[in-house]
């Protein structure tokens, strides 16, 4: 293993963990987002919107990221729209994440007691201020392990990215590889990399999931 | 002496999966009255409570509340649930929010009352029920009788005109129950009327102006002196489950 | 749309064979797939079943488990492909897509299976032990038929995700259907400039349609299952 190498590639994989962690950033938040407005909107029942939230989750949650990033980076210019490979990557990615994140809130709603549901309609509430009062914040809390876990799914999908030729570590990999055909060092770096960018947050949610069972426990009987 | 009718109920009948609950019940609730329901498990008393609060869909018969039916499918039952307060066996307080925010929740969103005087009322209810110095405190902070006498503040805080309790001591031991049923007592000496579901017979002997007897979903007695007096077999025999009438030691003697 | 619609039948008419030869390359994909599933399930259940056996066996596994989720698939992928294959021959990338795809089910399916088990109250192993149940009679009669209704929604995911993911050897040099799908859509591209999306579209079908498929066996499952 040639160390000296492996120091020439610290600053390129550097740039590239960068770029992944911004990709996956941004990508998470939108689908956050777009998740529990679908979730929302499904919980609610509203009549169209709901059925056409069925079926984007089913269409996105049964097909590969590959080829919806294929489909878009190579199908859109044919539209006249042209992406960037950043903003197709972070098109593609929301738009998986959006389904995955919305079944995480779905089970969050799923999991809160009908009696609570009652306890607001009792004193006058009406559905809207239930949903938004009652319902919403504590389905997200309950939601937060299913959650946790779309975001390090989200984390990994962006390794794919790299076909839409975004310079992320898959793509950096490979080109150190084809440039300097230093096979070992270039997956070490790798592992090392995304070692890096993931297990934070693997740590991170492990150590949120003990807290909240406890708290749960108390908070949510 | 003739108190105003506030709630009637007429010809109700409820089926669900095909059994049929609720036959043909009748009775109504003069102001100021405090209604018992008693009866054997099942026999349909919580579905009373939930068909009035509009919980439960009804296959016929009429609810009228202050004269105005309730039971059509225009009722807007936001606006008849502020006058129509419920607490549940389970008390749900909403876990998310501490006591203040549980009881001000409703005055606040739903009557649209100006915030300080809101909160200074959940104040002095909070000290009615016992509970002043426990306002910042989140649910899963109190004991079970604790939630359950915020519950009560809650549906209280909405001034509403009838008071429904869904069997609200079931879930608690004799302690915390016994500081449940009384603030209920004293809720009944001010004069709230009540509609009262529970098993806890010392208590609705000691409450109740009239007790309504169901079993197998119809009204066997509507007697106002159903403990002294029960005019059925059946009463008779319910009454005595809760008679033991030897005792273990008597035969060793 | 009018265009598009010329574009299709164009298309078909033209390329019917690029649709059979893309369905023959979606068989390698399903081929990866159901060798992996298949030993993954087997392995995974044996595996989890010893691994249930002791904490020590439960700790280590995790952290092996741990790792194996750590570094996304494609990763590993690559990793085994210029170890056990390249240009000094070896395996073909078939063989080493199996081959990660397989660890990596195996790993899965055994998380499942232990998951699963310590789901199970405790009390259900005490009651048909005070019964006086051998192991074997326990494990037959009270723990299999109560873990399989927990297993099966997670084991049918399990095999959406492995089948959705063999989308990714393409990108070590795999012939399956989305490298046919690329050599077709590069042969046409002049006469037909609409081709990529006809193309990707298809295979989307394809994908979806497999998927579907298996979630509807699933739901089938799950209702035999149903007590």
């Amino acid at each position: 293993m040639d160390f000296v190498l492996i120091m020439k590639l610290i600053p390129i994989y550097k740039e590239s963990i960068f770029l992944t962690l911004k990709l996956s950033l941004c990508a998470i938040m939108i689908s956050l987002f777009l998740g529990i407005v679908c979730s929302a909107i499904s919980y609610m029942k509203i009549p169209i919107v709901s059925w056409i939230i069925k079926f984007y989750v089913e269409i996105s949650r049964n097909t590969p990221l590959t080829i919806q990033l294929f489909f878009l980076y190579f199908s859109l210019p044919l539209f006249g729209v042209r992406l960037s490979s950043f903003n197709c990557a972070l098109f593609g990615l929301s738009f998986l994440g959006g389904s995955y994140m919305c079944e995480a809130v779905k089970g969050g709603f799923d999991s809160i007691k009908k009696t609570q549901i009652e306890s607001g309609l009792s004193i006058g509430l009406n559905n809207w201020q239930l949903i938004c009062h009652i319902i919403l914040p504590q389905a997200i809390v309950l939601s937060m392990p299913l959650i946790a876990g779309v975001i390090v799914f989200l984390i990994k999908e962006t390794s794919v990215a790299g076909i839409v030729a975004l310079a992320d570590v898959m793509f950096v990999t490979k080109d150190v590889i084809g440039m300097y055909y230093c096979t070992n060092e270039a997956l070490f770096m790798l592992i090392v990399s995304y070692v890096v960018i993931i297990l934070p947050f693997v740590l991170l949610f492990t150590f949120l999931k003990e807290k909240i069972k406890y708290i749960d426990n108390k908070i949510l009987f | 002496m003739c108190k105003k009718i506030i709630l009637e109920i007429f010809n109700l009948h409820k089926s669900f999966n095909g059994l049929h609950i609720l036959k043909n019940i009748s009775f109504d609730i003069h102001k100021g009255e405090v209604l018992v329901i008693l009866g054997p498990s099942g026999s349909g008393k919580s579905t009373i409570l939930r068909c009035i609060n509009g919980f439960e869909n009804i296959e016929s018969g009429t609810i009228k509340f202050n004269g105005e039916v309730i039971t059509t499918s225009k009722t807007k039952w936001e606006l008849v649930r502020q006058k129509i307060g419920m607490v549940f066996q389970n008390y749900d307080l909403f876990p998310h929010m501490n006591v203040f925010e549980n009881i001000s929740l409703g005055p606040i969103l739903v009557q649209k009352k100006n915030k300080s005087e809101v909160l200074e009322n959940s104040r002095k209810l909070l000290e009615r029920v016992g509970l002043l110095n426990r306002g910042d405190f989140f649910p899963h902070q109190l004991s079970g009788g604790q939630k359950q006498r915020v519950a009560i503040a809650r549906a209280l805080i909405m001034e509403p005109e009838i008071l429904l309790f869904d069997e609200v001591t079931a879930s608690l031991d004799p302690e915390m129950s016994r500081e449940v049923l009384e603030l209920i007592f004293e809720l009944a000496e001010k004069g709230t009327t009540m509609i009262i579901v529970t098993h806890e017979m010392p208590f609705a002997k000691a409450i109740n102006d009239r007790v309504l007897f169901l079993d197998d979903g119809e009204i066997l007695e509507n007697n106002s002196n159903f403990f002294n007096n029960p005019e059925t077999e059946k009463a008779k025999r319910f009454l005595d489950i809760f008679e033991f009438k030897s005792h273990k030691n008597e035969k060793s003697d | 749309m009018n265009i598009l619609s010329i574009g299709v039948l164009d298309f078909f008419v033209q390329e019917a064979v690029g649709f059979k030869r893309l369905l023959r390359a979606f068989c390698v994909n399903l081929y990866i797939s159901l060798v992996s599933v298949l030993l993954s399930i087997f392995f995974g259940i044996l595996f989890g079943f010893i691994v249930s056996k002791r904490k020590i066996f439960r700790i280590v596994f995790k952290i092996f488990l741990e790792i194996v989720r750590i570094i996304p698939i494609f990763a590993w992928l690559f990793l085994f492909y210029f170890k056990l294959s390249g240009k000094n021959g070896g395996l073909s990338g078939t063989a080493v897509s199996i081959i990660v795809f397989f660890v990596w089910g195996t790993f899965e399916f055994s998380d499942i299976i232990l998951s699963s088990m310590e789901a199970l109250p405790k009390h259900q192993y005490e009651s048909g032990l005070a019964i006086g149940f051998t192991y074997k009679q326990l494990y037959k009669k009270i723990i299999m038929p109560q873990i399989m209704r927990m297993v099966l929604p997670n084991a049918i995911n399990l095999i959406v995700r492995m089948i959705k993911t063999t989308s990714i050897v393409t990108l070590i040099g795999v012939i399956e259907v989305l490298k046919v799908g690329q050599q077709i859509i590069e042969y046409n591209v002049f006469k037909n400039p609409k081709a990529p999306f006809f193309v990707y579209g298809f295979i989307f079908a394809l994908f979806f349609v497999a998927c579907q498929t298996v979630s509807c066996f699933a739901k089938f499952f799950e209702n035999k299952f149903k007590i």
